[in-house]
């Protein structure tokens, strides 16, 4: 109880550090940030109005409580680029397709490197283990963008399989909606498969050569059952640990296909905002990943004590 | 008293390895070499024109490559030679990861040598910093960044670091510890071996030469940071040539008339990826083994 | 048992070494503490063997690293040479503890894997820039790895991974003796070296005592390889000294305290017969030294205990001529 007490006590503390980073983001500015964001040829006022508006006439520890207790209000402020929406409900809708893409590409990357592994942790350096390990190496060395713009050639222009951009929320159908994500959410997975199925297949060839596995095998129960009914669960902790790692930063790696596949996603929203020094949207994307990321973390470290009731994971 | 016994001094024969791996290796290697060689000499190879397309109004466009023509790597759209483009960016993209690494280790590998060393508080505020750099993913810390710094390599390289100093504190400070716990820190104290001596003579040699291996990959990981950022069109942005910047020029509808445009730098960065993760992999391998054996 | 008690201590001008009461505990989790040395007490003549015996965890490496002050014991005087360790400042503590060195059990973890051996055995001189010139700094490092049996001309550029755990040792000992000390801590040194090096290495200690005038503390779990090597013996159980004897009366005294007797009778004997089963209490474990038993923490195994051990802690007694036990049921 007083660990956890310590974690959460952790939690808010990088929560703070990093509120405090998004914050003087704006201070990091080259020269006065109303240049920067309106460009030099605007009237005097339109800058005085923006400074005003960004609140620099004030001290700046003053700026950041009141921003704070904005944010803690779920106000994001407003759009520095016209037509000036509202940061929160700009960054809610482009969240949504975000974390759709983001679980749909956990899912799959699951689906795929849970058999992988398997299969490679049977042989541990047979045949089909080194193919396979060859295999997730090369992928791991191809950025996703290479990969997005190959699995267009060859899905989209080749062979017409999939749309090229667009997309369709679920609420204009589930099947409109999958096919438009699908191209988008295999080349996201492609990125975390080669982690997932190293990790597995370590920890499987770990645990299947622990006693209580051999005394199954001594019983002649067959390979495939072990593997998957008293080898898996023990060996899935670092799966788990690197699971809830990749989840947030999986949101980050759904940036580059935003913008390949052009989906109305965060990493579209925080690129499109980067390039027109739109800061308040930036400063809003930033906290709302790194709380996903800070509330996933205390969700792994809460499920190993449910998994592992000893929870005697020493070291992370 | 044991002429035996140092007679038969262990020779240090390793196991051999297979021949077609070795070969893998030496090909990464060779690739890396010629790649940083190229992009150290580039001014003096008699290259093509890479930037200056006011210089190339003459020179075919979308010149598809041909090994034998005066453009092995085709052109682009502005009729700028592909390969001295992929040299020289070559140049931006080793110079700012490198770098980028260098700062990395340096600072991190002193916080986490510290950490390690001192524990307590000192250690529970390196880890919170560490933490809260991690809390925000790479791509968009760098994006963040990049909204508000001037585009220039060593704004480049001063933000790229940022995405190795977390991990380089972890793994660190985790091998500080390990070293610290083995009896040749404690017999250079009863030596007489001072704290400074101890962090800088006895574990500092050990923990930075066991993060080599890291080192490389998160060379390889920078070179696709760096990439990406240009390829979303907010880091270095042309004329200046990154491949990401050239990857980013085949979208748009150019791709499917000139797949060159785009097969040439992917092709290039993968391999370069590519060879820096093979290497440091290769060599964390043999590490893990001889750490076994010690 | 397992008593405290100094009267064993011999006249306080005579002794090289005096350790009186020491207490060495370690932080555990949940606000727990290990009591891992509770109020020993002993000294080492110069010149003199004494061994250290007892089972894993009873406590002697950590008399050994609380003696070098690394880290310092919670309490308790360490003397060395007249001169009080605990009362030095860092610097003068570094300076002092130089005459005593250590040699640990894994010759590999003692050294320094990214330095080469010459390093090595350099490194103590190194450090206090004592070397003279760097001539005869060579010279005396050549002389004394030949002396500890490596060929210097073969070692002296290898790393010690390149080298044998035997080798490795031989290295430790080489430095250690560098800087030239008046006692040496051997701390396990034989357990991780196969048998036949190890009767060599018993040799090569015995032959670099007598040279260079050494007293030693000699900690091991092996009752027979102490017995060979000292002169006295202090019998450890659990952060406790239950006997103190002179090695000629581990054979000649029949009256032991019931430890010592369990050690004695685990001793595996060459008579002809078969090897003699343990006794009752050898196959039990250790009690925790986060919680050690109440009064002699010896009685949870004792086949002598009654009421009054668990009561009453025994002091360290005379009870035979140079053997001093702490036990109630023994006279």
């Amino acid at each position: 109880m007083k660990a956890a007490a310590g974690k959460v006590a952790q939690l808010l503390v990088v929560m703070f550090l990093v509120s405090l980073g998004t914050f003087s983001l704006t201070s990091l500015m080259p020269g006065d940030p109303a240049v920067a964001i309106l460009g030099d040829n605007q009237s005097p006022e339109a800058y005085a109005e923006l400074r005003d508006k960004l609140g620099l006439n004030e001290p700046l520890v003053e700026r950041y409580f009141t921003w704070l207790g904005h944010v803690f209000q779920g106000d994001l402020g407003t759009s520095m680029v016209p037509p000036n929406e509202d940061v929160t409900s700009l960054i809610g809708s482009a969240f949504a397709v975000s974390i759709e893409l983001a679980v749909l590409a956990l899912v799959v990357a699951l689906v795929v490197s849970i058999p992988l592994a398997m299969i490679s942790a049977r042989r541990p350096d047979g045949l089909l283990d080194r193919a396979a390990s060859a295999t997730t190496f090369g992928i791991m060395s191809v950025p996703s963008f290479v990969s997005g713009l190959v699995l267009i050639a060859l899905l989209v222009n080749q062979l017409h399989l999939f749309p090229r951009v667009g997309w369709v929320g679920v609420t204009d159908g589930l099947g409109q909606n999958l096919y438009h994500a699908a191209l988008p959410v295999i080349t996201i997975a492609l990125l975390e498969i080669p982690t997932f199925t190293r990790v597995l297949r370590g920890d499987l060839v770990r645990t299947l050569q622990e006693d209580f596995v051999l005394s199954a095998r001594a019983k002649g129960m067959p390979a495939w059952r072990i593997m998957i009914f008293d080898a898996f669960r023990p060996s899935s902790y670092s799966l788990i640990t690197v699971l809830g790692l990749s989840l947030a930063q999986l949101i980050g790696s759904t940036v580059i296909v935003e913008t390949l596949f052009s989906l109305p996603g965060m990493g579209r929203l925080v690129v499109s905002s980067a390039s027109q020094g739109n800061i308040t949207v930036i400063q809003g994307a930033v906290l709302v990943i790194a709380a996903c990321y800070v509330l996933i973390n205390a969700g792994v470290d809460l499920m190993y004590s449910v998994i592992d009731p000893r929870i005697r994971r020493v070291g992370a | 008293m044991s002429a035996p016994e140092t007679a038969a001094l262990a020779p240090t024969a390793r196991p051999g390895r297979r021949r077609r791996i070795d070969l893998l290796l030496w090909l990464c290697g060779a690739w890396l070499a010629v790649l940083i060689l190229a992009a150290i000499t580039a001014p003096v190879l008699g290259l093509q024109e890479a930037q200056d397309a006011a210089k190339t109004l003459l020179e075919p466009v979308y010149q598809p490559p041909s090994l034998g023509s005066a453009h092995p790597l085709g052109t682009n759209a502005l009729g700028l030679d592909m390969l001295s483009r992929i040299i020289y960016g070559a140049r931006v993209s080793m110079a700012v990861s490198i770098s980028a690494v260098l700062i990395g280790t340096f600072v991190g590998g002193t916080l986490g040598v510290v950490a390690g060393y001192l524990r307590g508080t000192v250690d529970r505020i390196i880890g919170t910093l560490t933490n809260t750099l991690l809390a925000v993913p790479a791509l968009i810390l760098l994006i963040a960044l990049a909204t508000v710094l001037r585009p220039s390599a060593l704004n480049m390289a001063l933000a790229l670091s940022l995405v190795a100093i977390p991990g380089m504190i972890r793994v660190t400070r985790a091998n500080t510890l390990a070293f610290a716990q083995r009896e040749f820190v404690t017999v250079a104290q009863a030596l007489g071996a001072g704290r400074a001596r101890i962090v800088f003579r006895e574990l500092m040699p050990n923990v930075l030469l066991s993060v080599v291996p890291l080192c490389l990959v998160y060379v390889s990981a920078l070179i696709v940071a760096e990439a990406s950022l240009s390829f979303l069109g907010i880091g270095l942005r042309p004329p200046q040539p990154t491949w990401g910047n050239m990857i980013g020029e085949g979208l748009n509808g150019k791709m499917e008339d000139y797949p060159h445009l785009v097969y040439v730098p992917a092709a290039v960065l993968f391999l370069t990826v590519f060879s820096f993760n093979l290497l440091g992999e290769r060599m964390r391998k043999r590490w893990d083994k001889r750490e076994v054996s010690l | 048992m397992a008593g405290t008690g100094k009267t064993h201590l011999r006249e306080a001008g005579s002794t090289l070494l005096r350790v009186e009461d020491l207490q060495v505990e370690f932080p555990a989790k949940g606000g727990r503490r290990v009591h891992a040395v509770s109020g020993v007490s002993f000294d080492v003549a110069p010149g003199e063997t004494v061994g250290f015996v007892g089972e894993s965890g009873c406590g002697k490496s950590t008399v050994a690293r609380a003696v070098m002050h690394l880290p310092a014991p919670n309490s308790g005087v360490v003397n060395l040479d007249d001169t009080e360790l605990g009362t030095l400042s860092a610097k003068r503590l570094r300076e002092t503890r130089v005459a005593m060195q250590l040699i640990f059990q894994d010759p590999m973890a003692s050294l320094n894997p990214r330095r080469k051996v010459k390093d090595l055995v350099q490194e103590g001189v190194e450090i206090w820039h004592r070397g003279g010139d760097r001539h005869a700094l060579e010279e005396r490092t050549r002389e004394l790895l030949d002396d500890v049996g490596l060929d210097s001309a073969t070692v002296w550029n290898r790393y010690p991974h390149e080298l044998s755990g035997g080798q490795c040792q031989r290295v430790s000992i080489a430095r250690a003796l560098m800087m030239r000390p008046s006692l040496l801590i051997c701390d396990e040194i034989l357990a991780s070296l196969d048998v036949s090096v190890q009767s060599q290495m018993l040799n090569l200690l015995k032959r670099t005592r007598a040279e260079h005038g050494l007293a030693m503390m000699f900690i091991s779990h092996d009752l027979g390889v102490v017995k060979n090597i000292s002169d006295r013996i202090l019998v450890m159980y659990l952060g406790k000294v239950a006997e103190v004897l002179e090695v000629d009366a581990l054979d000649r005294e029949t009256v032991h305290h019931p430890y010592t007797q369990l050690l004695l009778a685990s001793v595996p004997r060459v008579t002809g017969e078969r090897i003699k089963p343990s006794v009752d209490g050898a196959a039990q474990d250790l009690p925790s030294p986060l919680n050690p038993p109440s009064g002699c923490r010896f009685r949870t195994r004792c086949p002598l205990a009654t009421d009054r051990c668990a009561q009453e802690e025994p002091q360290l007694e005379e009870k035979r001529p140079g053997q001093f036990i702490a036990c109630h049921h023994i006279s």
